[in-house]
């Protein structure tokens, strides 16, 4: 599949996706609401697992260098804190989604493809895009909206466990220690990030369904592209959404 | 109806067919046959509008057609019924009881009745051809494509699926077309048989007179006999 | 006698696919097993080869019972029988060359031939199973997808040939093939038995390819026996469910070869 190509089509995609958001019949109560539960609720397990250990992990490691080069542990809240909302809550419910979700549409959409299901829809005058990609948007957004509130959350419950527990931190004495480093701006742009992400990667992931080719081995190759696309084009965006925030704030 | 005037197909700079045309009269029944690879289930796809023809114009009367694909492409996601209740939402906005009961009575016609609830890959190959058959008219189309309605199935299966095809052709009143390697299929499910070989179409007759056919491209294919026009080398 | 079957028995769930089935097969026959779709006809290749095992019963390949082996030993009996499926299954990376080789450089064979073959004498039978065919060397560094379906299928039996197997085990060759390429699959068939004095089972729906070339045909029907017999003992069967499978096989023979190889059946 040529690269270029392919972006294209992921940004007509998108585009066409758009426009449903318009359509009353794309709102399809049943099938946003099975998709939310696919990749938002059964994500909530490994989101929560990977961001708990990431979050006490991460805050020991700054603390320790900070307390052994700067013999001073004051500024571990206010550090953490904006690394977590800026960074680590964002990318790693991202990154599990991408490889989690966003495999899993390619997959079901490849395979729906090469067994002319979706010649099918067609056929029936179903517009795939209003039936197959639209729900998978909204509930992607929906999805990695609450996941990224939830890891972001979490991330920072441990970190303030690793701080209590281990730097004799009180708890409010940390949760000063964050104010006054994180503000409305941060959480905003935590959920821009988490709403940006959660609409890329459906749309990404769609877009290599439809063109798979080539049986089972073709399914396997548009499944692997697509996450790596999709990773590709997370980093890049979190690199811009970051980018914009600290710029204009 | 279906009309095809000078349809062609090129695909990665080679001519799949050029020139053809072909009428099918409103509720008539054509098959065609011809090697593998020579574009029938292609121009089937175009005439069902998946595909957009190189050159050329197809007409069908109407925009109601319904497709049997080769491997069924049932949605293997949904059950038995389910299949057939989608369509019966999506197309003619029929749900609830009514649709129940359509559904159920479909079932019983194809003889899958007793097996709603079941996903596609839990029921046999005939089985799930019937389904596939079943999913394409419920909808009612007026003009329905048949890709290898019997590929895979034994005689005395393949025979019945026929005659429920043409059963229903009956019934409906509508216009077929049929894409089928199987000679015993074409003679049963179509009046009129055609072979599309090396890019064109040529004309067989009923199924009467395609057997006693002078034609040799058409005589060396129905009998598979090893030589002939179609053959230059080794098939 | 080199195989046979003695009250062989195989249910799936509650579905009973073979029910005490016994028949023997003689060295070098061509033996169609027909039937209606269901699984008795591939079940019985797959046993032979130990794919599946009888619920009861013995399967005796040249005097050994194959229900009794472990891996090891029925890696032997594959080893002798070739199993030809119905679609030609290429490796889509591998030139012809080495889809062919691929049988010949297995640890299996490897060795049941005693070490490996040098790769002058692999080579060398890569072509020769090639010519059986009826297809040249210059297709040798092509790729699967460069050849035509028919041209898959005979290299997928020419790989099969390479390690001389005495039994070919074909499960529906001729299957979803046009006209043309079904009889030409099926005069290869012939072909290669009789060249190369093999034994051969086809599995099949097609009664008409049975005709022309096997020495005895074998219908089974809800498990049982319906008939094993020669071509011409078959014809004059009084069973409505052979009738039917051979009157079907009348419209594709042209008409003059109609009366003449069906006489016997009614019209």
């Amino acid at each position: 599949m040529n690269q270029s190509l392919v972006w294209v089509s992921i940004i007509q995609l998108f585009f066409k996706t758009l426009l449903n958001l318009f359509q009353p019949s794309a709102w399809r109560r049943s099938e946003i609401m099975q998709s939310i539960i696919q990749s938002g609720i059964k994500s909530i397990p490994i989101v929560v697992l990977s961001t708990a250990f990431a979050g006490v992990v991460v805050t020991q490691q700054i603390a320790w260098h900070m307390d052994l080069a700067l013999h001073d542990v004051s500024m571990i809240p206010g550090f953490t804190g904006q690394f977590i909302f800026r960074e680590l809550g964002i990318a790693i419910p991202a990154l599990l989604l991408v490889s989690k979700v966003g495999a899993s549409i390619t997959a079901e959409i490849g395979t729906m493809k090469v067994t002319e299901q979706i010649d099918a829809l067609k056929l029936l005058r179903i517009d795939p895009v209003e039936y197959l990609v639209f729900p998978r948007f909204i509930a992607g957004i929906v999805s990695s909206a609450c996941l990224t509130l939830l890891a972001v959350a979490v991330t920072l419950c441990c970190s303030g466990l690793v701080g209590v527990l281990g730097y004799n931190f009180g708890i409010l004495e940390f949760l000063n220690g964050m104010k006054h480093f994180i503000g409305v701006a941060d959480l905003a742009c935590a959920l821009v990030k988490g709403v940006a992400f959660g609409s890329l990667i459906p749309i990404i992931s769609c877009a290599y369904g439809f063109r798979c080719e080539g049986g089972a081995q073709g399914v396997g190759t548009a499944t692997t592209q697509a996450v790596v696309s999709a990773t590709v084009a997370i980093i890049i965006l979190d690199f811009l959404i970051t980018y914009l925030f600290t710029w204009f704030l | 109806m279906i009309s095809i005037k000078n349809a062609g197909k090129e695909f990665q700079g080679r001519w799949i067919f050029r020139n053809l045309s072909l009428e099918v009269p409103e509720g008539d029944s054509v098959v065609l046959i011809g090697p593998s690879g020579s574009g029938k289930s292609i121009l089937l796809k175009t005439i069902a509008g998946l595909i957009a023809p190189t050159e050329g114009e197809i007409q069908v009367s109407s925009k109601n057609v319904g497709m049997l694909f080769q491997k069924n492409a049932l949605f293997d996601s949904l059950t038995v019924e389910e299949n057939l209740l989608f369509p019966l939402r999506e197309v003619k906005k029929i749900t609830g009881p009514p649709a129940q009961e359509q559904v159920t009575r479909f079932l019983e016609q194809v003889g899958l009745g007793g097996c709603e609830k079941l996903f596609p890959d839990e029921i046999s190959g005939g089985m799930q051809k019937r389904l596939g058959i079943a999913r394409a008219l419920i909808v009612q189309p007026e003009v329905i494509l048949y890709d290898e309605p019997t590929a895979g199935l034994d005689p005395i299966t393949s025979k019945k699926i026929a005659e429920l095809i043409r059963k229903l052709m009956k019934e409906t009143r509508s216009t077929l077309l049929t894409v089928t390697n199987d000679m015993q299929r074409a003679y049963q499910i179509g009046n009129q048989i055609f072979l599309l070989a090396n890019g064109k179409l040529i004309p067989g007759g009923t199924p009467q007179q395609v057997q006693i056919t002078g034609d040799p491209m058409i005589r060396q294919f129905i009998y598979g006999l090893k030589s002939g026009p179609l053959t230059g080398g080794i098939a | 006698m080199s195989i046979r079957f003695e009250q062989v028995s195989k249910s799936f769930g509650s579905k009973r696919v073979l029910d005490g089935v016994s028949f023997e097969v003689e060295r070098g026959e061509i033996l169609f097993i027909l039937g209606r779709s269901g699984m008795g006809k591939s079940v019985t290749l797959k046993q032979m080869i130990g794919l599946l095992k009888p619920d009861s019963g013995h399967i005796y390949v040249d005097h050994q019972d194959v229900t009794q082996l472990d891996e090891n030993q029925l890696a032997r009996v594959r080893q002798k029988c070739g199993m030809v499926f119905q679609h030609p299954a290429l490796l889509d990376s591998l030139t012809v060359y080495e889809n062919i080789a691929f049988g010949l450089k297995t640890v299996q064979f490897i060795r049941s031939a005693g070490g490996a073959l040098p790769e002058e004498e692999i080579k060398r039978r890569v072509i020769e199973k090639l010519a059986l065919v009826h297809l040249g060397p210059e297709i040798l560094d092509r790729l699967p997808s460069e050849l035509s379906y028919g041209m898959q299928k005979r290299v997928s039996l020419a790989r099969t040939l390479a390690p001389n197997p005495s039994y070919l085990l074909f499960d529906e060759p001729t299957t979803g093939l046009d006209p043309i390429t079904t009889n030409a699959v099926n005069d290869l068939i012939h072909d290669l038995s009789r060249k190369l004095q093999v034994t051969s089972l086809v599995v099949s729906h097609d009664m008409a390819c049975a005709l022309k070339i096997a020495d005895r045909i074998l219908v089974l029907d809800h498990g049982k026996i319906l008939a094993h017999t020669s071509n011409e003992l078959l014809k004059l069967s009084q069973e409505p469910l052979i009738q039917d499978f051979l009157s079907e096989t009348l419209a594709l023979l042209p008409p003059e070869e109609r009366f003449d190889s069906l006489a016997g059946v009614r019209q």
